[in-house]
């Protein structure tokens, strides 16, 4: 069982940053005669962004690698290669068996053919030969199920039997590694639930199984062991909780004094255009003073400062907690409390009062983001902008030592009538 | 599982050379399955369907008459008029379509081509097989014109004999040549587009250097050596040899500098978009 089937040898991969013109083409054009020639120019190009830095580790037969680490970190990069999709720029890797990359879901899926046809395509484009998929499709269609639109063009279907069946496909593919990239991330939850207990499923015949994901519980109730990536490096490579904890305590590096302000050139999202900017973030406690630690049952107000870019009538605002492990325990959004959603442009600055802490006893983070709610995305986002710890317990003026009931997670307000 | 216990071994720069064709042939099913696509969606939610393929060749055809034929008064070659530039126009239109194809692999598949490993070259070569679609289709529009010609003339004509076995040659040789020089285009324009703006240009070019709407016998027999090395001269006068009858440049000595620069042209093609294959995602 044991022996390795991925070893990744110092895998690094340069982008090129900036547009292609006339200045890059002298300079390509000057690299080729150097290399014609045999002189070497020597110095690098500025404009060189370096994804990966000498990656290197391996995967035994049947282990569940996490991959995590922020936006950027050189996850995406990291799976582009390992799928064969685009070429490193130095080193090496080597696997032995068939790979299905499931960057996507749905890829190469014609509106116009029908489901059984699509399921056939679909199959294909990852190496199955048509018996193998005619052999399979019964229970792909089952566990899609779409059974009555089997025969329709995939056209017709709603979004969610779309990705039910392209999910369905990318799980019957048995190859020997599965390479995941957020494809979880779809559908609804009962349908998020069906995805992990197959992959778990998957995973029981043996088979390898490579995850990049956001989200902390499914690495953390489903990976075997964690790669954890920070700037092109692997940071940590190993215990799951660890690389968890990690990684999260890496979101704390942005503020640990309950004050977040917007770095010089912080881009959060790859958006073209954008209404709304979070230009800082501060915490308070009940007496006014900035601060990162908070007593449950008190009260606490975040002073935030927006920037509208431009006029929107459909800007939420949104605060969530999430708590160490990742699971996120509350959110509040503007347009719940009843607040407007038309802003117009220029700095705007809230203070939003939360009457009583539920939350007990540990560490905790805060994410804010805005969204027009008439797109897709979020608009902008802070994620894991300050972390805050809860340190002990008041409430109603008593304090109490919940630490034996820590696992309830939280308290919720309650008033108490004799009849 | 048909391949298992495969090695696959990734690393950077790898030689040229390397064309991975066993994975080509490994891939087999998802060819079909992809000309079947391609043939299932092609007419879909449009009235006429195919007609409008068969009203192109038509009209193309109708209108060459008149201005080339009726006005400029070019020769052909002693064929009649509307045969002859229908026969180059069934010839043409195919090598315009696959050499498009080629041209824009790359690009128009980076869909695919960015979420999942298959052997790249297979898009372009279903679609080359999907576009003789067409093909037939104003073959077939041929075989029905000279049928009405020769009732209406002498009905011996125009004879169509076992030549016609070799249409699947120069098929063969025009999808090789358009996809090849398709792939350079395709290539070359990864990084800086330019070259894609050039290729509708390129295309005229190459039609007016063609004997598709005039015969090679109309070129003064000194040039004649210039268009021994433009290979799609040979390909459009063998189907009029072959669709009409007689023609001037359908023997050896066109022949073989045609195959020889097609051979030429589709490996060079076929290297340059093999190395930008491997890494293109990171520029389009």
């Amino acid at each position: 069982m044991n022996k390795n089937i991925i070893q990744v040898n110092k895998l690094s991969k340069e982008y090129r940053l900036g547009n292609f013109g006339l200045g890059t083409f002298i300079e390509d054009c000057k690299t080729f005669l150097a290399n014609l020639t045999g002189t070497k120019t020597g110095k690098a190009s500025k404009n060189r962004f370096q994804a990966l830095k000498e990656v290197s580790f391996s995967v035994s037969e049947g282990e569940v690698v996490g991959i995590i680490g922020r936006n950027g970190a050189g996850k995406s990069t990291l799976l582009k290669i390992l799928s064969r999709i685009t070429e490193p720029s130095s080193g090496s890797a080597r696997y032995t068996g068939r790979v299905a990359s499931l960057l996507e879901v749905g890829t190469g899926f014609h509106g116009d053919m029908t489901g059984r046809e699509n399921i056939f395509l679909n199959g294909s484009l990852y190496g199955l030969t048509r018996k193998e998929i005619a052999s399979k499709v019964d229970s792909i269609i089952e566990f899609a199920q779409v059974q009555e639109f089997i025969d329709t063009p995939v056209k017709r279907y709603s979004s969610g039997m779309f990705v039910r069946l392209a999910f369905a496909v990318a799980a019957h593919l048995e190859p020997e590694i599965l390479i995941i990239d957020e494809v979880l991330a779809v559908g609804d939850a009962d349908f998020q639930k069906r995805c992990i207990s197959k992959m778990g499923e998957i995973n029981k015949t043996g088979k390898t199984i490579l995850i990049v994901s956001h989200n902390m519980a499914t690495i953390g109730s489903f990976c075997d062991r964690c790669i954890l990536i920070d700037q092109g490096r692997i940071i940590h490579d190993g215990s799951v909780e660890r690389g968890i904890s990690q990684y999260l305590s890496m979101g704390r590096v942005n503020s640990q004094h309950g004050f977040w302000k917007r770095p010089k050139n912080f881009v959060s999202n790859k958006l073209d255009e954008r209404y709304s900017e979070i230009q800082s973030i501060e915490m308070l406690d009940d007496t006014g003073s900035q601060t990162h630690l908070l007593k449950c049952g008190m009260p606490f107000f975040i002073i935030l400062e927006l920037k509208i870019l431009k006029k929107t009538d459909y800007l939420d605002i949104g605060i969530a907690v999430n708590r160490h492990d990742g699971i996120q325990v509350s959110l509040s959004i503007n347009s719940w409390e009843g607040n407007t959603k038309h802003f117009e442009v220029g700095k705007h600055k809230f203070k939003i009062n939360f009457p009583s802490i539920p939350f007990l006893n540990g560490n905790y983070n805060l994410t804010v983001w805005t969204k027009d709610s008439t797109q897709d995305s979020n608009d902008d986002c802070i994620q894991n902008a300050m972390s805050f710890e809860i340190i002990d317990h008041n409430f109603n003026g008593h304090i109490f030592d919940f630490s034996a009931h820590y696992h309830a997670g939280s308290i919720l307000k309650s008033n108490w009538y004799k009849l | 599982m048909t391949f298992t216990n495969k090695e696959t071994y990734i690393k950077s720069n790898r030689s040229w050379m390397e064309l991975e064709l066993s994975d080509f042939f490994r891939y087999k099913d998802l060819l079909y399955l992809l000309i079947r696509r391609d043939l299932v969606t092609s007419y879909k939610q449009t009235i006429l369907g195919p007609f409008w393929v068969v009203i192109q060749a038509l009209m193309g055809s109708a209108v060459f008459t008149v201005v080339f034929s009726e006005i400029a008064k070019i020769s052909t070659d002693g064929h009649p008029s509307f045969l002859f530039y229908l026969s180059g126009m069934i010839g043409w239109q195919y090598f315009g379509s696959v050499f498009g194809i080629g041209a824009y692999s790359l690009q128009s598949n980076i869909g695919l081509y960015s979420k999942v490993y298959f052997p790249r070259l297979i898009p372009p070569t279903s679609q080359s097989i999907s576009a003789l679609l067409n093909f037939f289709i104003q073959l077939i529009v041929f075989f029905l014109a000279v049928y009405i010609y020769n009732q209406s003339t002498d009905p011996n004509s125009i004879i169509l004999d076992y030549k016609v076995l070799l249409i699947p040659l120069l098929i063969l040789q025009t999808a090789i040549l358009g996809l090849g020089i398709g792939f350079i285009i395709s290539s070359l324009s990864v990084k800086y587009r330019d070259l894609s703006r050039v290729y509708g240009l390129f295309t005229q070019f190459i039609m007016y250097g063609t004997p598709v709407i005039y015969p090679i016998s109309e070129i003064p027999e000194k040039y004649h050596y210039i268009m021994m090395w433009n290979p799609l001269a040979f390909v459009i006068e063998s189907y009029r040899e072959i669709l009409l009858g007689h023609s001037t440049a359908c023997n050896l000595n066109f022949a073989l500098p045609s195959v020889l620069v097609t051979i030429i042209l589709f490996f060079f093609g076929l290297i340059l978009f093999n190395k930008a294959q491997r890494s293109y995602v990171d520029f389009v």
